[in-house]
């Protein structure tokens, strides 16, 4: 246990010590109720994101890691950090590779419910990213409230995330460049596959929606529509999703393209 | 004539005696091993909550960190948990139980051991 305690907080300062070259970078808020007592989860990704300003594109290539600790049944610990390298960039937005800002969320349990039919939860979460050292180029604070709901009867899966998001809270001016209410459904059934029992494939439809508040700005709204797909077993799991843009004109010119996710979960 | 008898007899004794004692190390064993299973005691309890195959290795993690407790084998689809003790193992129920819990887990009812798990 004590060994276990020191290789997460060593993993969590390593992953600090390489966040020095940070930009603020929005990060979304993972679903699901508090893990197990002493779980570890470890989760890479790679998203392949698209924007368009006018005719011009910008590929950008981003790979977050989360790392999350449960604590107790009822209080989870999580990290993330990741990198940003940017592939096309037509626009005259100057965008650079970079670190991303470190992310620290604590979720605690509210609510659970374990039947034999279904099992529904409610969890909250708080967090922030953080401008790491002299090297953040936007120096501010994207704190972050939520609530997540999770109802599983049987073999199907409803997540729903609500959060609420002040997106560059510069700490001396008091304000943030943007407040945003993020809310994000996914429905997922598990499909059992034959011949292999400890293993699941799950088919999985997300559904985003979007409210942005700028300070300088009118407010707006988007969202995505996502399909996409998972293949869990006891110690990893593998998903993919591609996120289908919807109403995405926002003030400044810019239009989300289609995103596509691949990501592998490791649960120790 | 008289010493080839006597090397027979001895030989045959030896040979009886060997036979014997291998047969009765061999039922020895056997009563060992039925001890052994006999000691091993498997619990089996309903656990609500298991919702997919990540759901099993939590548990069986927690369960595991029960001193005494030698096997722990989930089911998110029979929604239970199998946990096999160690031969002499003292593990109140209570332990199981609240392990359960630690693993965001709800114990159900204590259930019969299947046939092939006593």
């Amino acid at each position: 246990m004590k060994n276990k305690i020191q290789g997460f907080l060593l993993f969590f300062a390593l992953l600090i010590f390489i966040a020095p070259k940070t930009h603020a970078e929005g990060i979304s808020v993972d679903a699901g109720l508090t893990p197990a007592q002493d779980r570890i989860i470890v989760r890479m990704q790679y998203r392949n994101i698209i924007n368009k300003m006018g005719d011009n594109k910008m590929a950008m290539h981003m790979m977050p890691v989360v790392v999350a600790y449960g604590l107790s049944p009822d209080i989870t610990l999580m990290m993330r950090n990741g990198y940003r390298a940017v592939g096309t960039n037509e626009t005259m937005m100057e965008m650079q590779n970079s670190w991303m800002d470190p992310f620290f969320m604590g979720k605690v349990k509210l609510f659970r419910h374990n039947t034999r039919k279904y099992v529904f939860g409610l969890a909250g979460f708080a967090g922030t990213s953080f401008p790491a050292w002299n090297s953040s180029a936007a120096k501010t604070y994207s704190p972050v409230l939520g609530v997540n709901a999770s109802f599983r009867p049987n073999y199907w899966a409803f997540d729903l995330n609500s959060a609420y998001e002040w997106g560059n809270y510069h700490t001396a001016e008091k304000s943030s460049e943007a407040r945003e209410l993020q809310l994000n459904l996914a429905i997922s059934r598990n499909l059992l596959i034959p011949g292999a029992n400890n293993l699941v494939f799950a088919p999985v439809q997300e559904f985003s929606f979007v409210r942005s508040r700028p300070q300088n700005g009118e407010t707006h709204s988007f969202g995505f529509v996502s399909p996409g797909f998972q293949v869990v077993s006891p110690h990893f799991k593998f998903e993919g999703l591609y996120q289908i843009p919807v109403n995405s004109a926002g003030t400044t010119g810019m239009k989300n393209g289609g995103r596509l996710i691949l990501g592998v979960r490791f649960m120790f | 004539m008289k010493h080839k008898a006597f090397q027979f007899v001895i030989t045959l004794f030896l040979t009886v005696f060997s036979a014997t004692a291998i047969a009765g190390t061999g039922y020895e064993n056997d009563q060992n091993k039925n001890d052994s299973i006999q000691q091993n005691k498997v619990i089996r309890y309903e656990v609500f909550g298991m919702d997919c195959p990540g759901c099993q290795s939590a548990l069986e993690k927690q369960v595991k960190k029960i001193d005494g407790v030698s096997e722990a084998k989930a089911s998110w689809q029979k929604k239970q948990v199998v946990v096999t003790l160690k031969p002499d193992a003292k593990v109140k129920e209570e332990e199981i139980t609240a392990r359960i819990k630690k693993a965001n887990f709800t114990p159900g009812e204590k259930l019969k051991p299947e046939e092939d798990e006593e």
